[in-house]
Parts: C-alpha cells; sequence; structure tokens
C-alpha cells in the first residue's frame, strides 16, 4: 500500500502535457515521476540530482549576473518558466515603505497596498485574522501564524540578507515577489530601512504587474465567488435530498 | 461537562453484542467510555466489511440516524470504504471498515497496509467485564494510536500518550516494528526509540525532516 506520509514537491505538467511530479515518500524514496516513468532516488542520489539540474539551469539561463544561491528554491520554481526571458539581474536599494503588496480589499478583491497595511504586519502587530485566512503554501504541519514567528525569529537572530538571500522584485516595479514576510519583519523590526535588494530585468518589462489590481481582479473574483455560491446551495440540496 | 448517557451507549453494545455483528472498540482514550464520554463525543467501532449491511440495518431499525462524517469530505483513496456516522440519543458512533490514517499531503483517507488489515482480524481481543465484547490486539491498538497522532492529529496529545504508555510494556515490540516498516519504512525502528524514551513532542518534526533512505 502506498506510503501515508508523501510530501509533494511538484506537481506541474509538461510542456508535451504529461505530468511531472517529485514526491518526497518520507522513510522509502524520492519518486521523480515524468509522464509514464517513475524514478526512485534516495535522498543523497536526490541531492546529487539537483545539483546537476542546477548545473544544467545555469548553463540554461547562460546570464553572470543570475546567481541561483539568491533565491529562495520554491521561489525559483515558481519563475521557473520566465527565467528564460530574463536580462539581467541587478542589486539595488529600497525604502521598506515604498515596497507594495496584493491585501484585501473591498469584498474581498485584492488590491495594492503598501507594506505596513499587508496581512504579514498586521500579524506581527497582533491582528492574525486576515493573515491566518490566507491560503498559502507553507512548510508542511506550519500554520501560517508559525511561518510569521519562524521568519521574524530568524530575521531577528541572524539578520538580513540570511543566506545570502534578497528580497526579490521585476523590473522598476515595487511589487515585492519574493520576501513579504522578512521585509515586514525588517520593517516591524528596525523601522523604515533602506534594504538592498534583488532585481529581476526581463526582456520588455514583461511579467510587469498589473497597477490597477482591484480594478482587474473585480469581475474575475465575484464570478468565481458567484459559482462556490451556487455550487454551496446544489450541495445542499443534494445532501438534503440523500437524508 | 454533560456526558452521554451509560445506559445508552450499554444498549449499543447490547445490541451488536446481541445480533453477532463483527467488531472492535477501536480506542476508548481516557477510559471516557461508558461513564464519562463528552456529550457529541463519538465512539469508534470498526465493523467487518461483511457486516457493514447487517449493522447499519440493526442500527436503522433502532431509530439510529445515519449522519455526515465531520471529516468525510476528505477523498478516501486505495479502495478505502467511506466511514459512516450515526447518531441516536446524544451518541455518536463513528464506523470505519479498515484501519486508516489521513495522508501527510492533501489530509486525503488512505487504508493502512493489507497485512494489518488482515491481521486485525485474526487478532481480534475478546475482553470481558465491559459493555464492548471486543478490541483491538494490543499491537495493532498501538499501531492505530501511534497513526493516529502522526497522520491525524499531527500532535501526540495526554490521553493518547497515556494508553501508549500503558501499552508499550504490553506489546511484542518485534510484531509492531514490523507492522511499522509498512506505514514508515526506514524511520520506524527511530520512531519506536522516540516512544520508547518518551519524546513524542519530537516524533512528528523528526519524522519529516528524517533523510536516512
Amino acid at each position: 500500500m502506498s506510503n501515508p506520509a508523501v510530501i509533494m514537491l511538484t506537481n506541474t505538467n509538461t510542456k508535451s502535457g504529461g505530468r511531472f511530479k517529485v514526491e518526497d515518500n518520507i522513510g522509502e524514496s524520492m519518486h521523480i515521476h515524468y509522464d509514464n516513468f517513475r524514478i526512485d532516488l534516495t535522498i543523497k542520489e536526490f541531492l546529487l540530482f539537483t545539483e546537476i539540474i542546477e548545473k544544467s539551469m545555469l548553463n540554461l539561463i547562460d546570464n553572470k549576473s543570475f546567481n541561483i544561491n539568491n533565491f529562495d528554491p520554491i521561489f525559483l520554481h515558481d519563475i521557473s518558466h520566465m527565467l528564460k526571458d530574463l536580462v539581467t539581474v541587478k542589486y539595488d536599494k529600497i525604502k521598506l515603505s515604498s515596497i507594495i503588496v496584493s491585501t484585501n480589499g473591498l469584498f474581498g478583491v485584492p488590491k495594492w497596498s503598501r507594506l505596513k497595511e499587508s496581512r504579514v504586519f498586521k500579524a506581527m502587530s497582533g491582528d492574525f485574522s486576515e493573515n491566518n485566512n490566507y491560503k498559502q503554501s507553507n512548510l508542511i504541519n506550519q500554520t501560517n501564524q508559525e511561518r510569521v514567528d519562524n521568519v521574524k525569529s530568524i530575521i531577528e537572530q541572524k539578520g538580513y540578507p540570511f543566506n545570502d538571500e534578497y528580497l526579490v522584485f521585476f523590473n522598476n516595479q515595487n511589487y515585492i515577489r519574493d520576501g513579504q514576510h522578512r521585509a515586514c519583519s525588517l520593517l516591524f523590526d528596525k523601522g523604515d530601512l533602506e534594504v538592498p535588494v534583488l532585481r529581476l530585468f526581463f526582456k520588455d518589462d514583461k511579467y510587469n504587474l498589473n497597477d490597477k489590481l482591484w480594478l482587474t481582479s473585480f469581475f474575475p473574483i465575484m464570478k468565481s465567488n458567484l459559482r462556490n455560491i451556487a455550487r454551496k446551495i446544489l450541495n445542499k440540496i443534494r445532501n438534503y435530498n440523500n437524508f | 461537562m454533560e456526558y452521554c448517557s451509560k445506559k445508552h451507549i450499554i444498549n449499543l453494545f447490547e445490541l451488536i453484542n446481541k445480533e453477532q455483528i463483527n467488531y472492535m472498540l477501536l480506542r476508548n482514550i481516557n477510559n471516557e467510555i461508558p461513564n464519562k464520554l463528552p456529550f457529541k463525543k463519538d465512539i469508534d467501532l470498526i465493523i467487518k466489511e461483511e457486516d457493514a449491511i447487517r449493522f447499519n440495518d440493526l442500527l436503522i431499525k433502532n431509530f439510529w440516524v445515519k449522519k455526515r462524517h465531520p471529516l468525510g469530505h476528505f477523498p478516501f483513496l486505495y479502495g478505502l470504504i467511506p466511514f459512516t456516522f450515526y447518531y441516536k440519543e446524544g451518541i455518536y458512533i463513528d464506523i470505519c471498515h479498515q484501519l486508516a490514517c489521513r495522508s501527510l499531503n492533501n489530509g486525503e483517507w488512505f487504508p493502512l497496509d493489507m497485512k494489518i488489515q488482515e491481521d486485525l482480524w485474526k487478532n481480534k481481543r475478546t475482553v470481558s467485564n465491559k459493555p464492548w465484547k471486543y478490541r483491538l490486539s494490543l499491537e495493532d491498538e498501538f499501531i492505530s494510536l501511534i497513526t493516529r497522532c502522526v497522520f491525524d492529529k499531527k500532535k501526540f496529545t495526554y490521553g493518547y500518550i497515556e494508553r501508549i504508555e500503558q501499552l508499550i510494556p504490553r506489546i511484542d515490540t518485534k510484531v509492531v516494528l514490523t507492522k511499522f516498516e509498512v506505514i514508515f519504512f526506514k524511520f520506524s525502528k527511530k520512531l519506536m526509540n522516540k516512544i520508547q524514551e518518551k519524546e513524542y513532542h519530537t516524533i512528528i518534526t523528526n519524522y519529516i525532516k528524517f533523510k536516512d533512505y
């Protein structure tokens, strides 16, 4: 029978429409599923494999300004499809107060806000509701609040940048792409500092975000909310009929 | 605190004993059953699959009401038969047909390995002086409690620790380790050591971070 402790490290589709999954079957083996193939590896083999993949990735990107160690591996995974358009990576400095994040706006539709209004900063200040209700991937068994506390304690003890990993921005925009927890910890502990960050510049300002987040998100979110409400009503009717 | 009626609990077991339903009481944490089962807390029973329909008919005939299981919305994988939940006079019973646990990934329900399921019924333990007549073997109960703490509850609570410690001196460790190996694989020995050393608070973190495989 299957291992109940399977941690899905990635689950995505290949360009040809096949599947690509990497699973950690704790105590048993690492599995890499590629279409109909499954490769079983020990942890040692898997780590060696990731080193080779990192080297291949650097060869493919072929950009001397890009240092793989500057990025959180999960973030790197999320932006991997963008790296083909990368032009350069530059160090920059930014005041924490000029960082922009997405927060809950009117009707729960996201809007752009300053770091002080972010769900993470609010959680650090004792207002936990928005952060606790936010859906995000954390470490296994880690709650949103535990993640806030954990990052805050790392920044307090080890400072910033820790492990050579920086807050990340794209092009000339100030929308934070990675490091919201770290930025909030710095703002909470040290006030409005100017901090070193990394900017990834893409071809033709590709991957820039729309400045009018609330307006562009309103209709898709309302549509999805209405669909959910309709589904819930239907389920209730179905369950009522079953009893 | 309001408790379920002892009389009603005894009636339930009398009913299923009389009808010779093949069942076992899964656990009785803090010895709550039958005297101190808090109101709305359930009794966990495992019923042999072959007796599922007879058991259901018996309960319905005796005015038990089938309810939606509180955790039944998570997917049931690998042929696991979904749990059923019944209610009557303040008592809930939670019925399963296989020992199961929730996956660490998305909380889906998984049956434990086939070997464990087969042994379960062979090792069924008859008890006396209790309203219920059958319980899991000590080893199977131990395994069931550990998997429940690690996968379902994701913590070791006082009542579970107390029962685990009552079981440790009475179980055959070799039998447990063999069964652990189809659940926890290479973590099994480390897990057993941690339980024996009473390091309950480090088990889950150590399990997730385990790398020796």
